[in-house]
């Protein structure tokens, strides 16, 4: 039973990243597809945190509490998570503009209507 | 496993299942309801869980959810006007429920806490979720009437 | 001691994004997106971890679903006036 609630947060990680790389790969419509990009950054999150996790540890904020006074779980991961927030935001932007260029210029957001990549 | 971790966890559970089916299943209009109802069900959950970790703190994220939440489905209410055209999509039975859930959390930590600066802020949030979801279900209800030629 | 709230939370998490991945039309990802957006923060938060749910909250809740949704409206938008052009 414990043992099943470490692994639980990297199955769930690993499930999300899959589904993610599922829907990006049989997708039909190019913003379809910016959205699985997006949930295959969101199982990123999961597994950083998931990582930095310690049991019965809290936040190391210490507006409230004074340093020192209880366990607290891994800094490094949560800064690496906000950075990976940050960054996703500005992709999926990215991504969006390119994909609003494609459709101005091919008038389609399928990709398999999409011939430029054929060999 | 303290009461407040297990009234959040009931909550998140009861709360989050019914959104998402609500937000996957059924024409957009009950789709933009469920997405405005997870608002009201996640952020009381999000007050519990400071009051049940022993973390002040933790309140800052309730009142960013009840300040945002209310955007996001001002955003789909406006940009999905075309598709809830014919819909008028209202709830009033669900929105004053979700008043409700809000108060009473609002008031039960209030009474745990005691009063003080924090207890200003509670009631701050209470009132901006309660506010923020009357707001939001009128617009999703009245629709947007200028948006034809935008 | 707090194993059943994050287990919920990552089951939410699971389910929300299944949906995500599920919901093949932009518009109605879009709002399955926001709702995701919620669910992490609260996982975030359970994880002890609310500062990555403070941005989580601003990002996926309002922004990410009003860059899809501007962009399937700009879309949309230029395929009508095509077949009107037309």
């Amino acid at each position: 039973m414990n043992t099943a609630m470490h692994v639980l947060p990297y199955l769930v990680a690993v499930y999300v990243f899959l589904t993610g790389c599922y829907g990006l790969a049989t997708s039909r419509n190019l913003i379809h597809a910016v959205g699985c990009l997006a949930v295959c950054q969101s199982a990123t999150y999961v597994l950083l945190l998931a990582v930095g996790y310690r049991d019965g540890a809290t936040a190391p904020v210490f507006s409230d509490i004074e340093p020192g006074s209880r366990p607290v779980v891994d800094p490094v991961v949560q800064a690496l998570t906000l950075t990976d927030i940050v960054v996703g935001a500005t992709v999926t932007a990215l991504l969006l503009a390119l994909v609003l260029q494609i459709a101005k210029r091919h008038g389609t957001v399928d990709p398999d209507e999409l011939r430029e990549l054929r060999g | 496993m303290n009461g407040w971790i297990l009234a959040a966890t009931v909550g998140l559970g009861g709360g989050g299942a019914a959104a998402l089916w609500g937000v996957t299943t059924g024409s957009p209009g009950r789709r933009v309801i469920a997405q405005n109802l997870t608002t009201s069900a996640v952020c009381p959950a999000l007050l519990l869980l400071s009051q049940g970790y022993g973390r002040p703190a933790y309140v800052d994220l309730a009142l960013l959810m009840a300040l945002l939440g209310p955007v996001g489905t001002l955003v789909f209410a406006r940009l999905l006007a075309d598709d809830l055209a014919d819909e008028r999509p209202s709830a009033w039975g669900l929105t004053w429920a979700a008043a409700g859930l809000a108060a009473a959390v609002v008031i039960a930590l209030c009474v745990a806490g005691g009063p003080g600066r924090a207890m200003v802020k509670l009631l701050v949030i209470g009132a901006l979720l309660i506010g923020g979801n009357v707001i939001a279900s009128r617009a999703l209800a009245g629709g947007f009437r200028e948006v034809r030629g935008g | 001691m707090s194993d059943a709230v994050i287990t919920v939370s990552l089951l939410l998490v699971a389910g929300c994004a299944t949906a995500a991945v599920v919901q093949r039309d932009p518009a109605r990802q879009a709002l399955v997106l926001s709702v995701l957006g919620a669910v992490l923060a609260v996982l975030f938060t359970v994880l002890q971890a609310p500062d990555a749910g403070l941005s989580q909250l601003a990002v996926g809740s309002a922004l990410t679903p009003l860059l899809i949704m501007l962009c399937v409206r700009k879309v949309r938008r230029r395929g009508r006036t095509k077949d009107g052009a037309r």
